[in-house]
């Protein structure tokens, strides 16, 4: 190994000390959040770094609190997740249904096909006429208003079929002369071999899931039914100094929620999704990239 | 020239792809068609009680009050500049914090880092709006406590048309800046070793390979990138914008996609909001295929 030249040194001293800038600055507002939803505001006098002291005013309550008795939290965080569950599998399922026939080139009218599914991503009719598709279908106030106009994202589905094109055509060849249907072979054979390609649309549909909202927005008025990220919305709009939505009875009724409150909220939001995705890192960046080479 | 009959025994052949590409094919021809076919609103003057079908043609009505509508205008220009501040200060982040980390041979701190920065992707821009109360908060916000160490005034940020767009700008490259990055470390990965040891060989520093083998090597990718970021101009960031504005900083943050739903949605201008839709997707459209041509041209891959 060659000796590494004066300014290379320094060059590395300041890049570790740059990244490190960054890091910090990324998670500053994520420190704060939990440290406001953490920490009672009798310890405002108190240093962070007063180990001895600070720890005396963490408490749980304002976890407890916002989940306390049938609190319209747990309703939300109930929708979300089932949005998110239900959802991602029905967009995985057309996802790999589509792409399948559409990365075999002796389909006929293959290019056609593509052609109707490709234009989709160029052009769109815009928000009210969806709006009004979606509410001519009677899906207004229904949980499924989240699930069924947002089935497949076309994007998503050329990436799989890039990927399915990239699996060898023997494999399936052989299933097939022993009789097997293409529904068959999409099953045993296709998609046990496409684990990393589901595994990371997997998590982009179920990112998408979880922190969507403007469907929400549109769709759902009754609050029975709102997932978490619009309740955690009308949460923040109501507290902050926002004369436009002045919204009557206030999700928690008993004290107009302060700052710890909301704190303890967002964290509930993020967190599930959070925690998730450290351990998916090598699946999504392979979906960027399969994504970026050929979209 | 293929007879019928032989068309009839590919239908067949092909009976179950045919079956398996339905279920998709029924969701576009639903609801991307459809809305498609809904467009038509724009030429008429909706009323709920008579229907789409129903409600009397207006001609190009809806487009004539759009364009003598001041307020179209600044929600035009509104879209165009803030998009131009995100291309001018956020384009580059991805690009300078993917080299940074290129250079970084630590194992260990590599993978940390690039955690830390894909972790704001993942969180909504609702939830972005709740962190920013406590950064920005003129009351007890750590960037006004900075401030105000200062002995300067605090600053309302999220309701100040000044500092409204500048706000936009942050926290779209905090958000995105790394998840950006993971297409250009991907480029980075592929520039072959071998012009680095040639470059060593001649006696450059790491920085000097930075400009003259990393940033060249890349570039092909960094091009592309840029036409389809300038393609998406009229893109704004409707999640972003809608969950941080407020009626104070209208005059600055509101954009095409905003006025849309504000005019459709709460306002019920069905076809008047679905005009100033109709007006965007053209012009987007337009522009990615001419985005797709310069690609073609430029590398042997277009976008499509």
């Amino acid at each position: 190994m060659k000796r590494e030249s004066y300014v290379d040194k320094i060059f590395t001293i300041v890049n570790y000390f740059l990244l490190t800038c960054i890091g910090v600055c990324t998670l500053l507002p994520f420190l704060i959040v939990i440290k406001n939803s953490l920490i009672t505001p009798a310890a405002s006098g108190v240093s962070i770094f007063n180990f001895d002291d600070i720890f005396k005013y963490v408490t749980l309550d304002y976890y407890k609190y916002i989940f306390k008795g049938s609190s319209p939290i747990i309703r939300a965080l109930g929708i979300t997740i089932f949005r998110t569950i239900i959802g991602t599998l029905i967009n995985l399922l057309l996802t790999a249904l589509t792409a399948y026939p559409l990365s075999k080139k002796s389909l006929p009218k293959r290019n056609f096909f593509m052609g109707v599914f490709f234009f989709t991503m160029i052009f769109n009719g815009g928000l009210i006429p969806t709006y009004l598709v979606v509410r001519s279908m009677g899906l207004i106030d229904s949980v499924w208003a989240l699930i069924i106009p947002s089935a497949l994202n076309v994007y998503y589905m050329i990436i799989m079929r890039t990927f399915f094109e990239s699996i060898p055509e023997e494999i399936e060849e052989s299933a097939k002369i022993d009789g097997c249907s293409d529904l068959r072979i999409l099953f045993n054979i296709v998609l046990p071999l496409s684990l990393s390609a589901l595994a990371s649309l997997g998590i982009f549909y179920a990112v998408g899931h979880w922190n969507s909202f403007l469907d929400a927005v549109m769709y759902i008025n009754d609050r029975n039914i709102w997932p978490m990220q619009l309740l955690l919305r009308e949460i923040l709009l109501t507290s902050n100094v926002n004369e436009q939505l002045n919204i009557s009875s206030s999700v928690l009724e008993a004290t107009p929620p302060p700052s710890s409150l909301i704190a303890a909220i967002i964290v509930v939001t993020s967190l599930p999704i959070i925690s998730v995705y450290p351990f998916l890192q090598k699946y999504f960046v392979k979906g960027v990239m399969i994504g970026a080479v050929k979209g | 020239m293929k007879s019928l009959e032989s068309k009839k025994l590919l239908l067949i052949k092909y009976k179950y792809l045919y079956l398996m590409i339905l279920p998709g094919l029924i969701y576009v021809i639903l609801f991307r068609y459809l809305p498609m076919v809904g467009i038509i609103i724009s030429f008429k003057d909706y009323q709920i009680f008579k229907g789409i079908w129903n409600s009397p043609w207006i001609g190009f009505n809806n487009f004539r009050m759009l364009f003598e509508s001041t307020k179209f205008y600044e929600v035009f220009r509104n879209t165009l500049l803030i998009s131009v501040y995100k291309i001018i200060f956020g384009f580059p982040a991805p690009i300078i914090l993917a080299i940074l980390i290129n250079e970084v041979r630590n194992e260990l701190f590599r993978r940390t880092i690039q955690t830390v920065v894909y972790l704001p992707h993942f969180i909504s821009w609702i939830v972005v709006a709740g962190l920013m109360g406590g950064l920005l908060s003129p009351n007890d916000g750590i960037i006004n406590n900075i401030i105000k160490t200062f002995g300067k005034e605090p600053i309302f940020f999220m309701g100040s048309p000044k500092y409204f767009r500048s706000v936009l700008v942050f926290s779209d490259i905090w958000k995105e800046a790394g998840w950006g990055a993971i297409i250009y470390l991907a480029a980075l990965a592929g520039v072959s070793v071998e012009l680095y040891e040639a470059a060593i060989l001649d006696g450059t520093n790491k920085f000097q390979r930075i400009v003259y083998v990393s940033i060249p090597c890349i570039m092909p990718t960094i091009v592309v990138m840029f036409l389809l970021r300038i393609s998406g101009i009229l893109n704004a960031g409707f999640e972003q914008v809608f969950s941080l504005y407020n009626s104070a900083v209208y005059s600055v943050g509101d954009i095409i996609d905003t006025y849309v739903y504000r005019v459709g949605l709460i306002e019920t201008r069905y076809g008047f909001s679905t005009a100033v839709g109709l007006f965007k997707s053209i012009i987007a459209c337009v522009l990615v295929i001419i985005a797709n041509s310069f690609t073609k041209r430029i590398s042997e891959e277009s976008l499509f």
